[in-house]
C-alpha cells in the first residue's frame, strides 16, 4: 500500500523522505528481539531533537535547490527511490558483538528513462554525534608525550559510505563534496585551529577510526539483483555508540545524481545494559553506593566460602 | 563468549575478564596489596578505554581487598586506630587527586601522567624491594670506588636504593620523632604523631586515586620502615586501608565521571575474590624474603614496560584521547 503512495507522490523528493520515515513503522517482523516490537523508537529521538531538525531543514534547502536545478529535466531523469533496513531497530543486549544489518532499495525508473539505464548506488550512514579528541605525540627529551589534543565536534560516530563501485569512477568532486560523499569530503574542523597541520589532525581521525572499524569505505558493497533493486549490507562493530543511524542513499546514472532517500534505523541497549547505564547518568550518587555495597560483598561472600572450604 | 560492557560501550570476552581478576586477585592475596597497578594496564591492553578501567578496577580492589582483610581482621592484625589516621589523611589527598585526574582527563593528558607515574613510582619501589636481594646496596658503592677520586658524586644521584633510604630515614627522624598531637596505638604497640602518619595517609590517597591504584605496595614498606609497625599488621591495616580508600575513588568516579562500569566489575569480582583466598594460601607457605623478591620482580616488570612505552617511537604519532 505504501508503496502505491510512494509512486504516486515521490516527485518530490521531500515527500518521499517523509513517507518514508512512516514507512519504518509499519515494517513488522525485521525487528531482533520481540519485545521491540510494540515501542519502535521513533525515528528521531528528542534527546537530539535540534541538531537532527536542523539537519532536516539544511536538507529541506538542499532538496529545494536541488529541485529547482533539475527542473527542466525533471521528468526526464529524476527516478524514485524507495529503501528499507532490514532491521529498523538493532538491540544492544548482553551479548552484542556487534550487528550487521541489509539496506534493501529499489529504483522505479522515471516516466522517460531509457530501459536499458545503469545505475550507480552510494548508501551513506551517520551514526549519532559527539566530540573527538586527537593529540599528536610529540618528542620531549627521551619520552614520546602527548601535546596539546585537537577537538572536533560534531563527529559522527560511525560513518559509511558504501558503493557498488569506487564513487570517483560516476560521480565529480564538485558533486561529492557537496553531498559529502566518501570520507575525505566531509569537512572535519578542529574547534580551534590554531595548529598550522589541521589536515594531520583530520587525516589522523578518518585514519583511527577506520581502523576501529568505525568509519568504513566499501567499494563493492551494494549488490544489484536487478538493474533497479539493490541490497547492501551495513556492519556495526561491538564499540559502535547507540542512537539514531541515518541511511542516505543516492542513485547516480551518467554522472548525474538521479534519485535520494533518507531513512533510518536505530541501535539501542535494552534490558540491564540500559538500565545500569541510565544508572550511572542519572543517579550517579546511588550507583556509586551500589558498587561499594555489591564489591563488599562479593568480598565477603568469597572469604566465608574459602574459611568453610 | 563475549558480553557487552554497557559504560564502556563495548563487548569483551568474559573469560578473558575473568581470568584477569583471577590472576590480580592472586597476586593481591599472596603479597597482601590490591594489585591495582597490575590491572588497570591489563584493562586498558585489553581495549577499555582508560577513564573506564581506572574507575572500575577500583570496585574490583574494594572486593578482593576486602576478602584479605576480613581474615587478618579475625587474627586481630589490623591495627583500626593507625588504619582511621590514615584514613583522615587519605580523605584529603583523594579529593585533590579525583579533581586532578578530571583535569587531566579534560586536558587530554592522562595518558601521559599515567604512564610516567606508574613508572616513576614503579621503578623506585621494585629496586627498593630487590635492593636487598641483589646487594644493590654493596655493588654500586664499589662502583663509585672505583671512579677517579677527583669526580665528586652528589648524594641523591649515587645510588638509587640508598638515596631512597636515606630519604625515608630523613623523614622518619623529622616527623616520627614530632612531639604534636601524639596517641597510642596499642595494636602495633607504638607511640606516634598523628602528623605524619595523616601526611603518609595524604600522599597514598592522592598518588592512588589519579594511578587507578590503593597504593598498598607502597604504604606497606613506609608502615615497616618509617613507621616500625610489625610486619603483619602493616598488611592488614594496608589492606584495610585500600578498601576505603578505593570505595571511596569509587565512588568520586562514578560521582564525577559516569566511568564505573559496573558488569565489568563484577566479573571481575568474580575472578578477584577467589583468586585472592588462593594467593592468601599460598603466601603463607613462602618465605618472605621470596615474596619481597618476587613482587619486586613484578613491580620491576610493570615499570620496564611503562618505560618502553615512553621511549618507544610511536608506530602512529596521533591517537584520540578523553572519551
Amino acid at each position: 500500500m505504501s508503496i502505491n503512495i510512494l509512486a504516486l507522490e515521490t516527485s518530490s523528493p521531500l515527500v518521499g523522505e517523509l513517507s518514508n520515515q512512516s514507512y519504518i513503522g509499519e515494517t513488522e517482523g525485521g525487528i531482533l528481539t520481540s519485545e521491540s516490537d510494540k515501542k519502535t523508537p521513533p525515528p528521531t529521538p528528542s534527546r537530539k531533537g535540534r541538531g537532527e531538525e536542523k539537519k532536516i531543514f539544511k536538507m529541506r534547502k538542499f532538496y529545494i535547490c536541488i529541485s529547482l536545478l533539475l527542473a527542466p529535466w525533471h521528468n526526464a531523469c529524476a527516478e524514485d527511490l524507495i529503501t528499507i533496513p532490514s532491521h529498523p531497530s538493532v538491540a544492544i543486549t548482553s551479548n552484542f558483538n556487534g550487528a550487521s544489518l541489509s539496506i534493501f532499495g529499489a529504483i522505479e525508473r522515471g516516466q522517460y528513462t531509457p530501459r536499458n539505464t545503469e545505475y550507480d548506488v552510494v548508501v551513506a550512514v551517520h551514526g549519532p554525534e559527539k566530540s573527538v579528541s586527537i593529540a599528536e605525540k610529540k618528542a620531549f627529551g627521551i619520552f614520546y608525550i602527548n601535546g596539546k589534543p585537537q577537538d572536533f565536534t560534531n563527529v559522527p560516530s560511525y560513518l559509511a559510505y558504501i558503493s557498488n563501485r569506487p564513487i570517483a569512477d560516476f560521480a565529480t568532486p564538485q558533486v561529492r563534496s557537496k553531498l559529502q560523499l566518501g570520507l575525505d569530503f566531509v569537512p572535519f574542523t578542529p574547534v580551534s585551529p590554531t595548529v598550522t597541520h589541521t589536515a594531520e589532525y583530520k587525516n589522523a581521525l578518518i585514519r583511527l577510526n577506520k581502523q576501529d572499524g568505525l568509519f568504513v569505505e566499501l567499494t563493492d558493497g551494494v549488490q544489484f539483483f536487478t538493474p533497479t533493486l539493490f541490497r547492501t549490507q551495513v556492519t556495526l562493530p561491538d564499540n559502535a555508540a547507540a542512537g539514531v543511524y541515518a541511511v542516505d542513499t543516492y542513485v547516480f546514472s551518467a554522472g548525474q545524481m538521479v534519485g535520494r532517500n533518507q531513512n533510518y534505523f536505530h541501535l539501542y541497549k535494552v534490558g540491564f545494559e540500559q538500565w545500569l547505564f541510565n544508572a550511572a547518568q542519572e543517579e550517579p550518587v546511588v550507583y556509586g553506593l551500589s558498587s561499594i555495597v555489591l564489591a563488599l560483598f562479593m568480598g565477603w561472600f568469597g572469604a566465608v566460602t574459602f574459611r568453610r572450604g | 563468549m563475549t558480553i557487552y560492557l554497557p559504560i564502556a560501550e563495548m563487548s569483551i570476552p568474559v573469560l578473558l575478564l575473568i581470568a584477569m581478576g583471577c590472576v590480580v586477585g592472586f597476586v593481591s592475596g599472596l603479597f597482601g596489596i590490591g594489585g591495582g597497578f597490575l590491572l588497570t594496564p591489563a584493562l586498558i591492553i585489553a581495549g577499555i578505554p582508560p577513564h573506564v578501567a581506572v574507575a572500575s578496577q577500583a570496585s574490583q580492589i574494594v572486593a578482593s581487598s576486602f576478602s584479605g582483610a576480613l581474615s587478618y581482621l579475625r587474627q586481630k592484625q589490623i591495627d583500626l586506630r593507625l588504619c582511621a589516621t590514615l584514613l583522615g589523611g587519605s580523605v584529603f589527598g583523594t579529593l585533590a587527586g579525583v579533581s586532578v585526574f578530571t583535569k587531566l582527563l579534560q586536558m587530554g593528558q592522562l595518558d601521559i601522567v599515567i604512564s610516567v607515574g606508574y613508572m616513576a613510582i614503579m621503578g623506585s619501589m621494585g629496586l627498593l624491594l630487590l635492593s636487598k636481594a641483589l646487594r644493590l646496596n654493596r655493588i654500586i658503592p664499589n662502583l663509585a670506588s672505583m671512579l677517579p677520586e677527583n669526580i665528586v658524586i652528589p648524594d641523591m644521584g649515587l645510588p638509587v636504593p640508598n638515596a631512597i633510604q636515606a630519604f625515608f630515614t630523613k623523614i622518619q627522624i623529622r616527623y616520627r620523632n614530632a612531639q604534636v598531637l601524639k596517641f597510642d596505638y596499642p595494636t602495633s604497640g607504638l607511640r606516634l604523631s598523628i602528623i605524619p602518619v595523616m601526611l603518609i595517609g595524604a600522599t597514598i590517597g592522592f598518588i592512588g586515586s589519579i594511578l587507578g591504584i590503593g597504593g598498598g605496595f607502597i604504604l606497606i614498606p613506609i608502615l615497616i620502615s618509617v613507621l616500625k609497625v610489625p610486619t603483619r599488621i602493616a598488611v592488614g591495616t594496608s589492606l584495610l586501608q585500600t578498601v576505603v580508600t578505593m570505595a571511596f575513588t569509587s565512588f568520586l568516579q562514578a560521582v564525577q565521571n559516569n566511568s564505573v562500569d559496573l558488569m565489568l566489575a563484577f566479573i571481575l569480582m568474580i575472578g578477584g575474590v577467589f583468586g585472592a583466598q588462593i594467593g592468601a594460601l599460598v603466601g603463607q607457605k613462602i618465605k618472605p624474603e621470596y615474596l619481597r623478591i618476587m613482587l619486586g620482580v613484578l613491580i620491576m616488570g610493570v615499570a620496564v614496560r611503562f618505560f618502553v612505552l615512553l621511549v618507544q617511537v610511536p608506530d602512529d604519532y596521533f591517537q584520540l584521547v578523553g572519551k
